[in-house]
């Protein structure tokens, strides 16, 4: 490449750069609104924004006292994290004085609007039960000694006429099909309606009722039957958290305690890992960089500029995609991802900065050891990152919480720190390349013959 | 450098298995050790009625809290505050029962309170609760997920690398895994928060160097056809290990800045974090070379 083409270019990428930079770090007013960054735009989880407090006692309706506590916070757990929760705390309290007997749980969650009815549905007392009927007005308890559901899944929104739909489906199991099969053979029209406790009682939630709105599930001539083949698949004019909820519930029924729903304290709560956890988290990070451009630059001087102008690229574009990609929260499993996505791109700039320097040790031209250098350092760069990318697809695909984020952070991670070690590193290495005369560029990037 | 990690073999294997059996000792009698909001704890919360941005109600009611503190011998491990509508609480997380005089506290307090002229009339009060929790991660869906990509990983070598290769890279990555567990139990680091993730990191680490160290070997066995296996793995591993220690050193720097510098959950992750990191370069390091050489001598 030509000197003068070279320098546009490089002209260009910095204007870029700098653009980015400023984007990605800078706050500053535009109009009557702020603009954030970025990194400020970033949304954090529970453990480092913090959220809100959720305490409810419970009932002295209850019949037993709850004796495993141990079991009753992971049945709780597991309902927050159904209802898409990462990074939450279950607790159950009980006064060390013992003259007073109430036994409390607390749930911190992130501060959401809909936090205290996730709360108040996860703390949901009862048993599904299941009724049925050919007519509106005459149903009757159906699945009464079955497991009835297999599964059920929020399937996401659907616009008609303006309108969002939100669509969820209920897989029965086997047993539960079978009778359902037998009660609709000969109706022309089914209904059903399913409750979290004993339809009628005062505490009962009315999860599912087709009878309310004259929905059939089942019409028989019908194609657009909403019982299909063991499934059962509907759409609710409401909102996303109101049916999520509901899923959930359908999913794992109620709890067998009775909590005091209409008495629940919240309060507000600081970040469980520290207030300042995120902030010092994102200076140790840029420092770690730092430290590690400062070596390179040390080692293999104008190479410490490729890998300036390329870890810019690497961390602006990192930050841009956790605000551009929808859903993303971050919590300390992110901030590990991002850690370990740094330390692969590093580590894929140091194999490939050995290699150039090998060849151009046993004798090659700078051009020649590059390419070469770049070509035998892309099998161990793109190993470390398969496996990182591997290991982000499984552990986001079983697990939950932390784990979850952390495999978020550590996939886009990969695929960019791939990308720019194997592509941007490569470019401005080449950019730079004619800037130096090539009696000079041995010097500006730091390379020995073996004999030196 | 004349040390040779592939003749030390036998040292560094003695070392990681009796760090490896220590560890599940420590873990079968002791089970893992977690911070204080994974397991069952105590709560000291200490209420003040009233409070204001611009009051300085949070500086006043901290300092008679830790003067109290200072003067009964009791360390709180973590503190948080709550806002409850126009009041605040603090709360101090203990690991064990601290027994604290709830009346002797609330009074110290209150005069505290009464003696500030900002902060006289609000109303403190006292509550010590004993408190349960468990560790959220499961450790088990994360051991899962790691053993299904070491798999696919595997294969993923027998068609870049040879199957030496894959096989040396499964073994460094799986005794690295397993020293990370034994570690943390061995040394009773607290392994919530980051259960999973720590051992992810420390699974991922070795993962990447070793394929380094792999490829090296590679290149090193077709340049130096003269020597031996072991020979072509030390002078692999001596490559190598600059770049490796480099971003150890850039690792514990970071560590060093989190434990000086930051919040008790900071430090303790950059800690765990760092072991995760010490081990797997133990693990590739010492495994790798001699594992190379054994499979190296095997196909000659």
């Amino acid at each position: 490449m030509k000197k003068g083409k070279s320098i546009i270019l490089l002209s260009i990428l910095s204007v870029i750069m700098a653009a980015l930079l400023v984007l990605s770090f800078a706050r500053f007013p535009i109009g009557i609104k702020n603009y954030n960054s970025f990194l400020g735009a970033i949304d954090l989880d529970y453990d480092l924004a913090g959220g809100y407090a959720y305490t409810c006692t419970l009932s002295d309706d209850n019949e037993n006292e709850i004796e495993d506590t141990a079991s009753f916070i992971k049945t709780v757990s597991d309902r927050v994290s159904a209802l898409g929760y990462g990074t939450y705390s279950v607790k159950a309290i009980t006064p060390t004085d013992e003259t007073a007997n109430d036994f409390k749980v607390r749930i911190e969650v992130k501060a959401t609007d809909n936090a205290s009815q996730d709360i108040s549905a996860v703390l949901a007392y009862g048993k599904l039960h299941f009724y049925g009927g050919t007519a509106t007005d005459s149903i009757e308890e159906i699945f009464e000694d079955v497991e009835a559901i297999k599964k059920a899944t929020y399937s996401g929104a659907s616009y008609y006429e303006g309108n969002a739909y939100q669509g969820f489906t209920v897989e029965f199991t086997k047993e539960a099909k079978s009778e359902l099969d037998k009660l609709i053979k000969g109706a022309s029209s089914y209904y059903l309606k399913i409750t979290l406790g004993e339809d009628g009682d005062a505490n009962a939630i009315t999860l599912l009722d087709t009878t309310a709105g004259s929905f059939s599930i089942y019409s028989d001539g019908s194609n657009n039957n909403a019982y299909n083949n063991g499934k059962l698949s509907l759409s609710y004019g409401s909102d996303a958290d109101v049916v999520e909820r509901m899923v959930m519930q359908l999913n794992k029924g109620g709890i067998d305690y009775i909590f005091d729903l209409d008495k629940i304290e919240s309060a507000t709560v600081t970040a469980p890992l520290g207030d300042n956890f995120a902030n010092i988290a994102v200076i140790v990070l840029a420092g770690l960089i730092v430290l590690a451009l400062i070596i390179i630059t040390v080692k293999n001087r104008g190479f410490g500029l490729v890998s300036l102008f390329s870890m810019i690229i690497f961390v602006t574009i990192y930050l841009f995609l956790f605000i551009a990609i929808p859903g993303i929260t971050v919590n300390v499993g992110g901030i590990v991802g991002a850690l370990l996505s740094i330390i692969l791109t590093v580590f894929g700039i140091l194999v490939s900065l050995k290699k150039i320097n090998e060849d151009y040790a046993s004798g090659k031209t700078v051009k020649a050891a590059f390419k070469n250098g770049f070509k035998r350092a892309l099998v161990p760069v793109i190993s470390s990152f398969v496996i990182a990318l591997l290991v982000s697809i499984f552990t986001f695909v079983l697990t939950g919480g932390i784990v979850k984020n952390f495999a978020i952070a550590l996939a886009i991670g990969s695929l960019l720190g791939a990308f720019v070690v194997l592509l941007i590193f490569r470019m401005f290495s080449a950019l730079l390349l004619p800037l130096a005369k090539p009696e000079r560029q041995e010097k500006f990037f730091g390379l020995k013959r073996e004999d030196d | 450098m004349k040390f040779s990690f592939v003749k030390k073999f036998k040292l560094f294997a003695i070392i990681a298995l009796v760090i490896a059996i220590a560890g599940m000792v420590f873990l079968g009698v002791w089970g893992f050790n977690n911070t204080v909001d994974y397991k069952d704890a105590y709560e000291l919360q200490v209420s003040i009625n009233q409070y204001t941005p611009t009051s300085n109600t949070l500086e006043v009611s901290k300092d008679a809290i830790n003067d109290y503190f200072k003067d009964n011998d009791l360390n709180s491990v973590d503190y948080a505050q709550t806002f409850e509508g126009v009041g605040v609480t603090f709360v101090y997380k203990f690991s064990k029962d601290v027994s604290v005089n709830v009346e002797t506290l609330t009074q110290a307090l209150q005069t505290a309170l009464d003696t500030k002229a900002e902060v006289k009339g609000l109303t403190a009060s006292v509550n010590c609760y004993k408190v349960s929790a468990v560790g959220t991660e499961n450790l088990g869906f994360t051991i899962l997920a790691l053993a299904i990509a070491l798999v696919l990983f595997f294969i993923y070598l027998l068609f870049v690398e040879k199957i030496k290769s894959a096989l040396t890279l499964i073994i460094s990555t799986v005794v690295s895994a397993i020293l990370y567990l034994s570690v943390i139990c061995l040394i009773r680091f607290p392994l919530n928060p980051l259960a999973g993730v720590g051992l992810a990191f420390a699974f991922v680490f070795a993962s990447s160097l070793t394929s380094v160290l792999v490829n090296r070997f590679k290149e090193n066995a077709k340049l130096f056809t003269d020597l031996s296996a072991e020979e072509i793995a030390d002078k692999s591993v001596k490559s190598c290990i600059g770049g490796f220690v480099l971003i150890l050193a850039i690792l514990f720097i970071a560590c060093l800045a989190c434990v000086i510098f930051g919040p008790i959950n900071l430090k303790l992750i950059a800690i765990k974090l760092f072991i995760g990191a010490l081990v797997s370069e133990f693990a590739s390091i010492t495994f790798a070379p001699a594992i190379l050489a054994s499979l190296g001598k095997i196909n000659k």
